[in-house]
């Protein structure tokens, strides 16, 4: 029942999460309207050749063009900025908490006496997060080609469920994270704090250097500019979250308490 | 029926809980061939250690003052001691009260009269032993 | 290490960052006893019980508890399986209710006695719906007894069983205890500081100090073996080493000499007869003077 258990410890969190990015996700749809109003004054922007965008002005020019349409829109709004950064967010979260931070509320004496090994707590906990956090990326997006028809447009489920996995891949990496300064901090605060600071520096670099490539994998832009999935960087976030959840483990099974 | 035995007094558990039973029989409160609580429940209204009360009944088995029977449980013995045996002692407390009377009267203390009959029960006197000669020369000073 | 005792240690030592809570704790705690643990605050009694229970690894030593090390992954859990532990603290999962906590409880231990976990709901009065969160420290440390009285444990540790509560709940909870340990025969070793509780019911006890242990064995020969032997002298106490085996502390104070000691004190006596003391007396010993005579710091 560990995974009961991890259920009910985090269950407001998940449904939390699940219902805030669903609205967001929807709230996106309708966001289009105002930008079909506006649509007339784009065009006529875009259209002035004189300046050659370069730089700032040339990111600008090449946003404006990707939203013209309801699906560049959406990718643009909904899963490069809000699903991903709010998707980032809900993941640190799912992953924070765990039998370390348990000792600060004193409960992880009766946790560690039970006939279970500190594998099992840990595997129990990271399952059912992941679980979650599959729910929490997959279901949101799904909001779109429901809601879609309302304004008269259209998306395909193929492609929520597309970036669905994408979402699910790289905020695998943030939770296992998380997870894994839960292992080294006792208490709930410092792991959050720290995972979105260390969040925050990721995508400045990235703005940097586009190789880093997370929040890429995070926004399906892969898949929405070729309709090909990131697979090296499914593979890439698989192995690092693995890796951070050995850790978590491998931490916890030296830590006194 | 039983009193709760006091922890702290200094003497131990299962000689309180023999000195209960005991009195009880005495008394008349227990009678020869009636049963003994058994040991568990007796443990656990008195709060002691069950381990204590075996071994109170085993001493008082000992002494015949109770009989074991394979599972049917304790019962006092028929030859447990009396209503002669209480006026024996009836006899004895009066021995005892006039001690006291006469050690009083020499200014010993009731704290030190009550040290003194502790300290002669727990062996601390052996007879015949130099340290008791010399306790007694020690004391009568 | 032998199959009579349920816990035994040797040597252990346990440091935490720069403070040594174990320096060498030897324990053996006989199958079937109730075992009552004493020592000040930060003597190192639930650090012992941490390493028992494998939840904290000795830097030196050994501990085993069946005759295993608690320590290894598969031999601790199978220590764990027939083992019951309540907190100091009592702490619980406060996202569960009572119902939830003893239905997760139960899932780990193929012993569970369900009319033992009915009889403690009915008896300490809990209902299963009711949330943790809200519960007060009383009712939380019925819960927690209830979690380990019906796990059908062979042994049962318990770190301060009845501190935070009132006397009557104090006593309701020891008689739980007592009465469980009647019809079931566990082993019990709880920690605490009510030394009349624990000369209540335990019938062996150790005593610990600054991460040692200090007196140890069955409560009933500690009580006949301990005597206070005061001697009065004409002129000042002797300022003398007493050499009687068993001499535990010896005190000077103006005419007055007085010496613990744990074999009866006579050697006591014969060895300071030619101080020529005025007088004398032994007097038996309660475990609180035994504890306090035990821990105190050096005069």
């Amino acid at each position: 029942m560990l995974w009961h258990k991890a259920w009910l410890e985090t269950r407001w969190r998940f449904v939390s999460a699940l219902l805030i990015l669903t609205v967001l996700a929807g709230s996106n749809v309708y966001d289009y309207l105002a930008t079909q109003r506006l649509l007339p004054q784009l065009n006529a922007t875009t259209q002035i050749p004189a300046v050659e965008a370069t730089g700032l002005a040339g990111v600008i020019r090449e946003a404006i063009e990707i939203q013209k349409d309801f699906r560049g829109f959406i990718w643009y709004q909904a899963f490069r900025q809000n699903l991903t950064q709010m998707g980032v967010f809900f993941a640190i979260l799912l992953g924070c908490g765990g039998l370390f931070s348990e000792s600060s509320k004193g409960s992880a004496l009766f946790t560690l006496s039970l006939p279970v090994t500190r594998k099992q707590l840990v595997g129990a906990r990271a399952g059912t997060g992941l679980a979650q956090l599959f729910a929490v990326a997959m279901v949101p997006p799904l909001a779109i080609p429901l809601l879609a028809p309302s304004i008269g447009q259209h998306f395909t489920i193929v492609d929520a469920l597309a970036h669905g996995v994408c979402i699910f891949f790289a905020g695998a990496v943030f939770f296992s994270l998380a997870s894994f300064l839960s292992t080294l901090f006792g208490d709930i605060w410092r792991p959050l704090l720290i995972a979105i600071a260390i969040a925050c520096v990721i995508a400045i670099l990235e703005a940097m250097v586009p190789q880093l490539g997370i929040y890429r994998v995070m926004s399906g832009e892969s898949y929405f500019k070729t309709g090909s999935l990131p697979w090296a960087g499914f593979l890439t976030s698989a192995v690092i979250a693995m890796a951070l959840l050995y850790s978590a483990a491998e931490t916890l099974e030296r830590r006194d308490f | 029926m039983l009193l709760k035995p006091n922890p702290s007094s200094g003497v131990p558990i299962y000689l309180q809980l023999m000195e209960q039973v005991k009195h009880a029989i005495e008394t008349g409160a227990l009678r020869p061939g009636e049963q003994l609580p058994s040991i568990r429940p007796l443990a656990e209204e008195l709060v002691v250690n069950p381990n204590t009360v075996a071994k109170a009944y085993r001493e008082l088995e000992h002494d015949g003052v109770i009989e074991l029977r394979q599972g049917a449980g304790a019962f006092v013995s028929d030859k447990a001691p009396t209503k002669k045996d209480a006026d024996k002692l009836r006899a004895a407390q009066a021995t005892v009260a006039g001690a006291i009377e006469k050690l009083r009267e020499r200014g010993v203390t009731d704290e030190e009269i009550r040290r003194l009959v502790e300290a002669e029960l727990s062996g601390v006197y052996k007879s015949g032993g130099p340290s008791s000669a010399k306790a007694s020369e020690g004391k009568s000073r | 290490m032998n199959d009579r005792h349920v816990i035994e240690t040797a040597g252990l030592w346990k440091r935490y960052d720069d403070v040594e809570a174990l320096r060498g704790l030897d324990l053996q705690v006989p199958s079937g006893s109730i075992f009552g643990f004493l020592g000040r605050n930060g003597a190192g009694k639930t650090t012992t019980i941490k390493v028992v229970l494998g939840m904290s690894r000795p830097n030196r030593g050994e501990a085993r508890v069946f005759g295993q090390s608690p320590f290894n992954s598969d031999t601790g859990v199978a220590v764990r399986r027939r083992t019951a532990f309540v907190s100091d603290e009592k702490d619980l999962y406060d996202y569960m209710t009572v119902g939830e906590i003893v239905a997760f409880t139960r899932s780990f231990y193929p012993r569970w006695r369900g009319d033992l976990e009915q009889q403690y709901l009915r008896q300490f009065d809990l209902t299963p719906s009711r949330g943790i969160k809200g519960l007060s420290r009383g009712m939380r440390t019925k819960l927690a007894m209830l979690l380990a009285l019906s796990r059908g444990a062979e042994l049962l540790l318990l770190d301060e069983p009845t501190s935070g509560l009132d006397p009557s709940m104090a006593e309701e909870m020891l008689q739980a205890l007592v009465g469980h340990v009647a019809a079931e025969g566990s082993t019990v070793f709880f920690s605490s500081h009510q030394l009349a509780e624990v000369e209540q019911i335990a019938d062996h006890v150790a005593i610990i100090d600054r991460g040692q242990t200090i007196v140890a064995g069955a409560l009933d020969d500690l009580r006949a073996q301990y005597r206070r032997i005061q001697l009065v002298f004409e002129g000042n106490a002797p300022d003398v080493k007493v050499h009687a085996p068993g001499t535990h502390r010896v005190r000077r104070q103006g005419r007055v000499l007085t010496v613990l000691s744990s074999s009866g004190g006579d050697g006591v006596i014969e060895e300071l007869r030619g101080y020529r003391p005025s007088s004398f007396e032994v007097s038996p010993v309660s475990l609180k003077d035994i504890f306090l005579e035990s821990v105190r710091t050096e005069d």
